[in-house]
């Protein structure tokens, strides 16, 4: 997009908008990693009193350009312009000199500590001689928290916080104890309720209107962002496709901007898994009624051995849960039921499902399945020596050493120092090539993967997915949730849609349309008659 | 790629406690008159094996990232259980009986620790802090001074020799470096050892990975009450006495030769055989002492001193050897 389609759009901002001045300009802004381009030519301007959405699928370049506009990441090329001075290096500490404040996606609280502290912190009210004047950050804290209407004491730990609170916390704390005029809010809605989903969005109408400041909305549901913003940016691929004042909008045009067009997404691979040769498979792996508590109710499907089935939903929509549960590890009340073959189970212990062919993979790589300090050799086996050992009991080194150049070999995995090496020495997708094979070794049943593509670069990704498919679907059936669609229709015989704990919709592999079901999961309602889309209806248990 | 010369210096970082070890030997043996003698290079070790029993118990419960501080008195309470249980409480039982029953009252202890730390999930050092004191306060009941005449066995593992060529050399050298090399054995070649430093790297990880994580914790506590009664049996036997003191304030030496040893306080790193080394340079330390003609009053302070300069060295080495690698 040129510079003189931005002025347009300026102008027709500034019909809706009188008075509004530009506040932060971003003009050509372009960021290349090893000649990669992640983002190209972006501009954009942002105006005072307005909330301004930027949408986009993973991988789209959103969050490379969250980064670069408060500083944490410089851009390769263009310039940024706050209150009309161009700055040519932005650094987090001068954007926050700036009034440039970034709510991140992910926050580590200081756990201990008040609200009102966690407020203040770093900008205590002091009284005489220096000391903390706490009776005044009380009384400050207090009245922010009502004025944003939560009923909580600033003298409660932060850590006895709900998520939910914490966030909106943030939030106050950006606006007020900040003084953000630049407020970037990074999927700051996943984590929250419909109520407190609401609360924020008054609060954000109510600043952005009284004190005309400008709020920046990156987010992954359509309903909300339509519902809030004033303009709305589309980024694709690295590229602006579009900003738009919502009005001119439907949702419908916003996924499609999305997306990019309704016909490019037919999946390329069609040859068939192991499954689709031998359709008369028994249905290994059933789950039936399954509800557990907030996190996911009355879910049903079938996975046979040799079929992958796919999980698609947005972020917090309960597919992690579901397979957390599945794997053993949520252990809150839950009705409906899990079998296995012919006998039902109660996952209540990850070592219990493991002797019973069942694997989970975890989307929290680094805290809940690396083994850091130890070698790669340690971490692809995992708890699985038991296999190698002998009559003694000692582990078998060469057998051990053989099925890691196995596993190496088929999943491609880069050890530059051999196996020997530390795993932490290893790029996050061989990481992830890694925990792959350590499930593999197990030889399980079924597999559970959530967001396996996570963090993987675009080559090993294309691996793994691959290998998904020709390789391990062979042997086990295997359930893999994500909410990149594209991973999905990449692998999958059958894809399920999962909203707000329910399933919502099922595709299968011939009707694959990457619109459908991104619009499914964003909980709209599909055209079930349009092009081939026959099986929208059906649920999972059917299939 | 990583040169040969780079996978040398890892070699010898990983074993950087046997460089110590061979230093403090060099610079006594150079510095102090008749330190080095045979006899004396026979000593360290047999002095050293009562310690270092109890640097392999902890060496297990920090690999599994876990601590034991109850340690030093499951040396003590250990023999002192299994010997008055054959002389006084059931006398019919042949003498000889009383190092399976100190090994067993160790093992029972190190099971109340696990239990304690798993089942109840109080924190490890409180849990084996308060087994501390109790322990020492029941020993100190029962034997309000000691017990002077020990079953025989005692005697034959803590302080007879056999003698090869010139020179006696005590069963306890024989002992504990058996035990060290089944140890590393166990630690390097078993599935138990494999899971112990797996839960002590991410115990979330292991548990997720189908590790019975609570089973290996529960076990790593009575394999380190094992380690402490072997201890025991050796000092009682070095000594012909269980005197109620014994060991006291030797937990402290304890952690200071499992981490001298390589053994991370953060789990899952470090060679339990190096823990070995550990033990050694305490007790190379101590001797240094003793030959030199140090003011008694200054002894302390030197060791500790001495411990405080082999920790830099450890530490220095270390930040040379990783800013190396990593480039």
């Amino acid at each position: 997009m040129n510079t003189l389609a931005v002025d347009r759009v300026h102008a027709d901002m500034l019909v809706s908008n009188p008075g509004a001045k530009t506040v932060y300009r971003v003009q050509g802004v372009g960021k290349k990693y090893a000649g990669t381009a992640v983002l190209s030519d972006i501009n954009l301007n942002f105006l005072s009193g307005e909330i301004h959405g930027i949408v986009g699928k993973n991988g789209a370049g959103k969050s490379t350009f969250v980064d670069i506009m408060h500083g944490s990441n410089t851009p390769s090329s263009g310039t940024l312009t706050v209150f009309d001075e161009t700055l040519t290096k932005l650094t987090p500490t001068l954007a926050h000199e700036k009034k440039i404040v970034l709510v991140p996606q992910k926050t580590r609280y200081a756990k201990d500590l008040t609200i009102a502290e966690s407020l203040y912190i770093g900008s205590y009210p002091k009284g005489f001689l220096g000391y903390v004047n706490n009776r005044k950050m009380m009384l400050l804290s207090r009245k922010l928290l009502q004025k944003v209407g939560l009923e909580v004491e600033p003298s409660i730990k932060i850590g006895d916080l709900s998520l939910e609170k914490r966030r909106l916390i943030e939030v106050v704390k950006a606006l007020w104890c900040f003084d953000a005029k630049v407020l970037i809010l990074d999927e700051t809605t996943a984590a929250l309720g419909i109520k407190f989903r609401k609360k924020l969005f008054e609060l954000l109408k109510k600043v952005v209107a009284e004190e005309k400041r400008t709020v920046i909305f990156i987010g992954h549901r359509l309903d909300e962002i339509m519902e809030i913003c004033d303009r709305i940016s589309v980024l694709r691929d690295g590229r602006l496709i579009k900003t738009a004042n919502t009005n001119d909008l439907d949702i419908e045009d916003l996924a499609e901007l999305i997306i990019g067009g309704r016909e490019n997404s037919k999946s390329s691979d069609q040859t068939p898994t192991h499954h689709s040769k031998k359709v008369t498979q028994q249905h290994w792996f059933r789950v039936s009624n399954l509800s557990c508590q907030d996190a996911f109710s009355d879910v049903s499907f079938e996975v046979a051995v040799g079929e992958v089935v796919g999980l698609a939903g947005m972020v917090g929509s309960g597919y992690s849960e579901l397979l957390r549960y599945l794997g053993g590890l949520l252990l809150d009340r839950s009705t409906g039921e899990v079998c296995l073959g012919d006998k039902t189970v109660i996952p209540h212990n990850p070592a219990f499902m493991k002797e019973r062919g069942v694997g989970y993979l975890t989307n929290k790589r680094e805290e809940e399945a690396l083994f850091h300090g130890l070698s790669i050799t340690n971490n692809l086996i995992g708890s699985n020596f038991k296999k190698y050992i002998n009559r003694l009991g000692l582990v078998r080194y060469a057998k051990v050493n053989q099925s890691v150049c196995l596993t190496q070999e088929i999943l491609e995995i880069k050890m530059p120092w051999g196996s020997g090496a530390m795993i932490d020495s290893l790029s996050g997708g061989n990481k992830q090539k890694v925990l792959v094979g350590r499930l593999l070794d197990y030889d399980l049943r079924v597999l559970l993967l959530d967001e396996v593509t996570e963090g993987v670069d675009i080559g090993a990704r294309r691996k793994l997915l691959n290998f998904i498919r020709k390789e391990v679907s062979k042997k086990a059936a295997v359930l893999m949730a994500s909410n990149v669609v594209m991973d999905l229709m990449d692998v999958c015989d059958r894809i399920l849609v999962i909203y707000q704990g329910h399933i919502v919709n099922a595709f299968n592999r011939s009707d694959f349309n990457e619109h459908e079901i991104y619009s499914a999961l964003q909980g709209l309602v599909v055209n079930v008659g349009k092009g081939n889309g026959s099986s929208v209806s059906t649920m999972g248990a059917n299939q | 790629m990583k040169t040969l010369k780079d996978r040398y210096l890892k070699l010898v970082f990983d074993n950087f406690i046997w460089v110590l070890v061979a230093f403090f030997l060099v610079l006594a043996s150079v510095v102090i008159d008749g330190f080095f003698s045979v006899e004396n290079f026979i000593n360290m070790p047999y002095h050293s094996a009562s310690l270092s029993m109890m640097i392999l118990g902890m060496g297990f419960c920090l690999l599994s990232r876990q601590m034991d501080l109850s340690l030093e008195s499951t040396y003590v309470i250990a023999p002192a259980i299994g010997v008055l249980l054959v002389t006084r409480w059931f006398p019919g039982i042949p003498d000889n009986f009383a190092v399976l029953f100190t090994i067993i009252t160790g093992a029972f202890i190190g099971l109340t620790n696990g239990l304690l730390v798993v089942k109840l999930r109080i924190n490890s050092f409180l849990a084996t802090l308060a087994m501390l004191i109790v322990l020492r306060g029941i020993v100190e009941y029962l034997l309000p001074v000691g017990i002077f005449k020990v079953p025989s066995l005692f005697g034959v593992l803590g302080a007879d020799t056999f003698l090869l060529g010139n020179f006696e050399i005590p069963y306890t050298i024989f002992i504990y470096i058996t035990i060290f090399v089944i140890a590393g054995f166990i630690v390097r070649n078993t599935v138990f050892g494999k899971d112990i430093v797996a839960v002590g790297s991410n115990a979330t990880a292991a548990f997720i990975a189908g590790i019975r994580v609570d089973r290996v914790h529960i076990l790593v506590f009575v394999v380190s009450g094992i380690c402490a009664a072997v201890g025991g049996v050796l000092a009682v036997g070095k000594m012909g006495s269980v005197m109620n003191q014994l060991g006291n304030g030797d937990i402290l030496f304890v952690f200071a030769g499992t981490v001298l040893g390589g053994i991370s306080l953060d789990g899952g790193k470090g060679k339990i055989v190096n823990a070995m080394g550990g033990g050694l340079l305490l007790t190379i330390i101590t001797t240094m002492m003793n030959y030199s003609e140090v003011s008694p009053y200054l002894i302390k302070a030197i060791q500790g001193l001495t411990l405080l300069i082999a920790m830099i060295l450890n530490n220095v080495i270390e930040i040379f050897v990783r800013s190396r690698l990593s480039r």
